[in-house]
């Protein structure tokens, strides 16, 4: 079945079509949710109210833009009104540090490590490095779309990385200092 | 060493991130789908239901009048009856002795002509309902009286009288049914006057012919009011005639149709104050805590009633209605981009809206207020104002009035449902003098019910016409599909009208 037969069918409430659509994008927009939320439940629940949107807004589809493009907007759009319910996203204005910089020997962080620290960051934060950083929008669509200013958006930005790269460097010592422990006791 | 930008490390580890969710993600937006299914299920139902309510009132409106008319002319028939009965030996002792005065009475009408025309002129002015003549009647009366024959003429001159007798609208089913149950008397009244109806009916028709100017028919209804003339001479006479108890009997006939009349239909209006119990928001929940007020809006439309009893009555119509109310406090700033991330899921956006975020003043105000503090230098581009939600509806209420105080003025209760059909559904930001079209709200049911209940003061001008005033309070039932927190919608309004019996 194409994907435009798929669409048909989830527009007249076809529920097989509307679980391959599921089977089909339910991974990807659950990166998305993971990212954005700030545990793995969290992240299911957003999921789930995702593709409910989808479901019930796919007549509005008119095929012109690329439809995961249009189902992972629905599903970023989705989990930041989820937390813009908890709590207002704006943020003071602070000193701009523009790019922040770690060393190589970090990179080897794995994947999980480096989302924990996402989910960690507070939530003002952690939407605006995913926005910014993760899914490329500018300072202007995420101010609309956090309801804050373009400046607050970039001293959100700033902080986030700030938070992020004590957690790495935190982690990096930690783990060379694991290292040279192990390292010395076999040398005892 | 070289150093690598943490927006890398980030976003070559996480370019097309994805992970498996569990199983039972799947199995919960199933089993929302299908409540949501159930939901819309419900709505074809409540249509069906509306309409055959809406299918029903008008079908009682249109047929019933008739059947009604019907049995209120039998009984009046049967009034008649009794009263002749009661009067067989009081007319047919009037008849034989001024037997010998009618005809000369009739005579000398017919001899001179402009008396005639006068009498029926006369005749006309003195009894409505003899305008409203059976045509029909009187041209077979005309017919048959041309033609020559003792039967056919005896015929002829029942039909006339019966039809002088006032029963305008009477078939010609029920105007035998009074001949043959009165037969006697009317024969007796019959028989002296057959002589002279025709003769007067020929010189009427020769003379118009002469004239060129009065139609056979008229001439016809004019013979066919004077002949009640000659009676009438009777009573001058001295006693009492059948025609002078037939127009009393009307007077009672009069009286008795105004009372039995079951239906009553006419115009109303009412000013309508639509607000909600609760602190929710049927737009989004970030204006949960903002101050709303409900909007005065006008409804106009028909009312149609039917008696069920003297005491209960059942009204329906259809009512054209709009309700709005006010989101106060809202702050919202026109982005320069069209992504609608900052944008509300209940409303679907106009295509010169789509760039507007829109947000709560009363949830940002102590962040907001900390915020400017620390940061001067924060530009805040956005309006403050109003959100204003409209929503137009048909309505068809089903409602039941009991009456408590039925005199002049009345009293009377009133509880039912109604059906609201969305017709007009609209969003506006205002600001100041800026007034912005935002889109409509897609969480607004298409079908609506509303539970009713009022009371109503009427003052009764006439047996026909009434003023009414009502004042109903109404509990929307599902007016949104999607609310946050606790909203539910009622409207109070005083509906005022005219009611017509008829």
């Amino acid at each position: 079945m194409s994907l435009k037969e798929l669409i048909d069918k989830c527009k007249k409430g076809d529920r097989k079509a509307q679980e391959q659509l599921y089977r089909q994008y339910s991974n990807i927009l659950f990166g998305i949710c993971l990212k954005y939320s700030r545990n793995k439940t969290e992240a299911e629940d957003s999921l789930h109210d995702s593709f409910m949107t989808i479901f019930e807004k796919i007549g509005q589809y008119k095929s012109k833009g690329s439809f995961e493009g249009w189902i992972k907007r629905i599903t970023i759009n989705t989990v930041l009104q989820k937390y813009r319910k908890e709590e207002y996203l704006k943020v003071v204005s602070d000193n701009l540090e523009e790019e922040v910089e770690v060393e190589s020997v970090y990179t080897e962080i794995g994947l999980q490590t480096l989302l924990k620290y996402i989910q960690e960051l507070p939530n003002k934060y952690r939407m605006t490095f995913n926005l910014y950083v993760l899914d490329g929008y500018s300072h202007k669509e995420i101010s609309s779309m956090l309801g804050t200013s373009p400046g607050t958006s970039k001293s959100n930005l700033a902080r986030a990385r700030m938070i992020l790269k004590e957690k790495i460097q935190n982690k990096t010592t930690k783990a060379i200092i694991g290292i040279l422990i192990i390292a010395l006791g076999r040398n005892m | 060493m070289s150093k690598k930008n943490l927006d890398k490390i980030f976003q070559e580890k996480f370019s097309d991130f994805s992970d498996i969710p569990t199983e039972k993600v799947w199995k919960s937006i199933e089993t929302s789908l299908n409540k949501k299914k159930k939901n819309r299920m419900l709505i074809p139902f409540w249509w069906k239901l509306g309409g055959i309510a809406a299918v029903l009132a008008i079908g009682l409106f249109f047929i019933n009048p008739f059947k009604d008319d019907g049995n209120e002319t039998n009984t009046i028939v049967t009034d008649i009856e009794n009263v002749k009965d009661k009067q067989l030996e009081e007319e047919n002792a009037v008849d034989r002795t001024p037997n010998d005065v009618t005809p000369q009475v009739v005579e000398s009408a017919a001899s001179d002509n402009s008396t005639l025309i006068d009498l029926g002129i006369d005749q006309k002015k003195k009894s409505d309902s003899k305008k409203t003549f059976d045509t029909n009647a009187t041209m077979v009366a005309h017919d048959s009286s041309q033609k020559s024959g003792d039967e056919q003429k005896s015929t002829t001159s029942k039909i006339v009288i019966s039809s002088n007798e006032g029963a305008a609208e009477m078939s010609n089913d029920i105007i035998k049914d009074v001949i043959s149950n009165g037969k006697q008397s009317t024969i007796a009244i019959n028989e002296p006057l057959k002589s002279e109806n025709i003769p007067s009916v020929n010189t009427e028709n020769e003379k118009n012919t002469k004239a060129n100017n009065i139609s056979k028919g008229n001439a016809e209804e004019v013979v066919a009011q004077v002949n009640p003339k000659a009676p009438v001479k009777e009573i001058e006479a001295g006693k009492k005639s059948i025609y002078d108890e037939i127009a009393e009997q009307e007077e009672e006939i009069d009286v008795a149709e105004t009372t039995e009349s079951k239906w009553s239909a006419g115009p109303i209006i009412a000013p309508v104050y639509f607000d909600a119990i609760g602190e929710g928001s049927p737009v989004h929940s970030i204006f949960v805590p903002n101050s709303k007020s409900g909007d005065v809006n006008l409804s106009y439309g028909l009312a149609v009633s039917y008696e069920i009893s003297k005491k209960l009555s059942i009204k329906t119509g259809v009512h054209k209605v709009d309700y709005g109310y006010n989101t106060n406090d809202v702050e919202f700033s026109a982005s320069l981009e069209g992504f609608g991330g900052g944008q509300i899921e209940n409303i679907d956006y106009s295509l010169a809206s789509r760039n507007i975020v829109v947000e709560s003043k009363a949830t940002n105000r102590d962040s907001f207020s900390e915020n400017k503090a620390l940061d001067a230098a924060a530009q805040d581009p956005s309006l403050i104002g109003v959100m204003a939600q409209q929503f137009g509806y048909l309505e068809i209420p089903l409602e039941l009035n009991y009456t408590l105080v039925d005199s002049k003025f009345g009293v009377n209760l009133i509880g039912g449902l109604s059906s609201l059909f969305l017709v007009d559904n609209s969003v506006t930001l205002t600001s100041g003098e800026l007034i912005t079209e935002m889109g409509e709200a897609n969480n607004v049911n298409n079908v609506n019910f509303s539970t009713n209940i009022g009371f109503g003061v009427n003052y009764k001008f006439s047996t026909k016409l009434q003023l009414n005033i009502e004042p109903v309070f109404k509990y929307q039932l599902n007016t949104f599909s999607d609310t946050a927190g606790d909203f539910q919608p009622f409207t109070i309004g005083v509906y005022s009208g005219l009611n017509f019996k008829f």
